[in-house]
């Protein structure tokens, strides 16, 4: 959590653009520091959150699937379907639908350009899927940057080729339809409805029972559901 | 190649011509060929210096200019896909194959297909669970490409063939050095001879399509659900934002800034930030707009 709050106060504007961070020295270092890091952090005891995994009963599962048995739990009765890959430090609840070609707990998109460079952070946190949830297919679920969980909550509807972020947090009972792109770090509330094709960019609040229409772009905090809702 | 040897309609040669190549109106390959069906087309025809011969009707065979070579039949854009499709077999046209190189330091998942014949992969790659790697893959040292990629999809290069069947574009793919590939992304093999080519240290996330001979510069960071239309050129240090759409055959300069759900469809400068969600003509649509 501590890291979790350096690591977005450090990239924050008004420290990462200061002509500080600019200079070529700490370019270099930082870039060293960020090289060390994506070295050392994945053999630290940070990522290991799910040791020694678990099964539940009553699970069907495709002999296509592929998932890392040691270090994903699976709770009971759940449904996973062909081609589905499961990466390690995932939790997943009971009776959770996951469709074809759904790919949980990938390596998230974050990059730095430093010093001419482009260099990844790696990733160690894990992903949460409540009870009753329902994952379409091909969807994309990204792990977290530090030891924080991407969040999908209690029944929770995820349509088909959609794309949740690292570090999002998805309340109860929300739907997300086909080809929506969530970015990283949002926080979605309960029974939010969010239509095709939508864009939402990073770190955006959506409070709870939020509406929105297909294909909308999403780009600021929605404080209120006034106008997207026909009894509110 | 001559026009007279390819054709299926012999009495429809008008004037005989070489081609080396086979395109559009917009595009600028080497000798090409390409199809005609209305006085628009003929106009363009005359301001393409790269058109070497044109399949057309009797009608618009008049006017045609007299540099190139004509062939006058009765359904010129099924004639054209005839053509491709005789193409895609001709040795001339087509990359040759090779034995597989496979580096011994690549780590391959079990559960990925490697195409038996004509793939390069160079050292340290990381191919992960259920990828598809086909033919005329070229993939270079540091590349990451993650679970359920596409590499080498195949898609006909200008329409699908009369009667329904699809051709194998023999084109290929080139991965230039550690490039990275999010889960779930689809890339296409470019048409006759080309590639489509991931610039050095290029990113791209989740969901995304990279149409059939595109080329993306180095040190370009693309967003989830990106998707790409075909023979598109981008340059170096390009940002692109979630969910936007690139329209065929556009030049992307360097250092541009796309932002989150654009559509673009023209063609953009150096060092510019895009917030277009038009694929009008910004100006045109204020017209249509006002004059509504």
């Amino acid at each position: 959590m501590i890291l979790q709050k350096i690591f977005l106060k450090l990239k924050s504007p008004e420290i990462a653009d200061s002509w500080f961070m600019h200079t070529s020295v700490v370019q270099h270092a930082v870039k060293i520091c960020l090289k060390m890091y994506n070295c050392i952090a994945p053999k630290l005891p940070l990522c290991r959150r799910v040791n020694g995994g678990y099964l539940g009963t009553g699970n069907q599962i495709h002999p296509t699937a592929i998932i890392d048995y040691d270090h994903v739990v699976i709770g009971d009765f759940c449904i996973i379907e062909k081609n589905v890959v499961i990466d390690k430090n995932s939790i997943i609840g009971n009776y959770v639908i996951i469709r074809e070609g759904a790919v949980i707990g990938s390596e998230g998109f974050e990059f730095r350009r430093i010093a001419g460079e482009i260099v990844p952070v790696v990733h160690l946190g894990g992903i949460i899927i409540g009870d009753n949830a329902v994952i379409g297919p091909r969807v994309c679920i990204d792990k977290s940057v530090l030891g924080e969980y991407t969040e999908v909550g209690a029944s929770a509807d995820i349509r088909s080729e959609v794309q949740i972020g690292h570090g999002i947090k998805i309340g109860c009972s929300t739907t997300i339809l086909d080809g929506t792109m969530v970015g990283g770090y949002a926080k979605i509330g309960n029974q939010v409805t969010i239509g095709r094709h939508c864009s939402i960019a990073d770190g955006l609040n959506l409070v709870d029972g939020a509406v929105i229409p297909d294909s909308a772009i999403i780009t600021r905090d929605m404080k209120n559901t006034a106008g997207n809702r026909e009894d509110s | 190649m001559r026009l007279s040897e390819c054709l299926s309609e012999k009495n429809a040669i008008v004037r005989d011509g070489d081609f080396s190549s086979i395109g559009t109106l917009f595009s600028h390959n080497p000798q090409q060929v390409v199809y005609a069906v209305s006085e628009q087309d003929i106009r363009k025809i005359a301001g393409n210096p790269s058109v070497s011969c044109v399949i057309t009707t009797a009608a618009l065979s008049q006017k045609v200019p007299c540099t190139v070579g004509i062939a006058a039949v009765r359904d010129p854009r099924r004639e054209f896909q005839a053509l491709q499709s005789l193409m895609a077999r001709h040795p001339e046209f087509i990359l040759p194959t090779f034995i597989n190189r496979i580096s011994s330091s690549v780590k391959i998942h079990p559960s990925a297909l490697i195409a038996p014949h004509s793939v390069v992969i160079g050292r340290d790659v990381v191919i992960e669970k259920n990828v598809v790697v086909n033919e005329q893959t070229i993939i270079d040292e540091g590349s990451i490409i993650r679970s359920n990629c596409i590499i080498g999809d195949a898609v006909a290069p200008f329409g699908n063939t009369h009667e329904g069947s699809l051709i194998q574009p023999p084109g290929g793919v080139h991965l230039h050095r550690d490039v990275d590939l999010h889960a779930n992304i689809i890339i296409r093999r470019a048409a006759f001879k080309g590639y489509t080519e991931i610039g050095e240290q290029t990113k791209i996330d989740n969901l995304s399509t990279i149409g059939q001979g595109t080329v993306i510069g180095k040190h370009c960071l693309l967003c989830g659900g990106v998707t790409l239309g075909d023979f598109i050129t981008i340059g170096d240090d390009g940002w692109i934002g979630p969910n936007v759409y690139l329209s065929d055959q556009i030049a992307i300069g360097n250092r541009v800034y796309i932002t989150i759900g654009s559509r673009v469809s023209r063609d953009i400068a150096d060092a510019k930030v895009v917030k277009d969600n038009f694929v009008l003509d910004r100006n045109r649509f204020k017209g249509v707009i006002r004059g509504m």
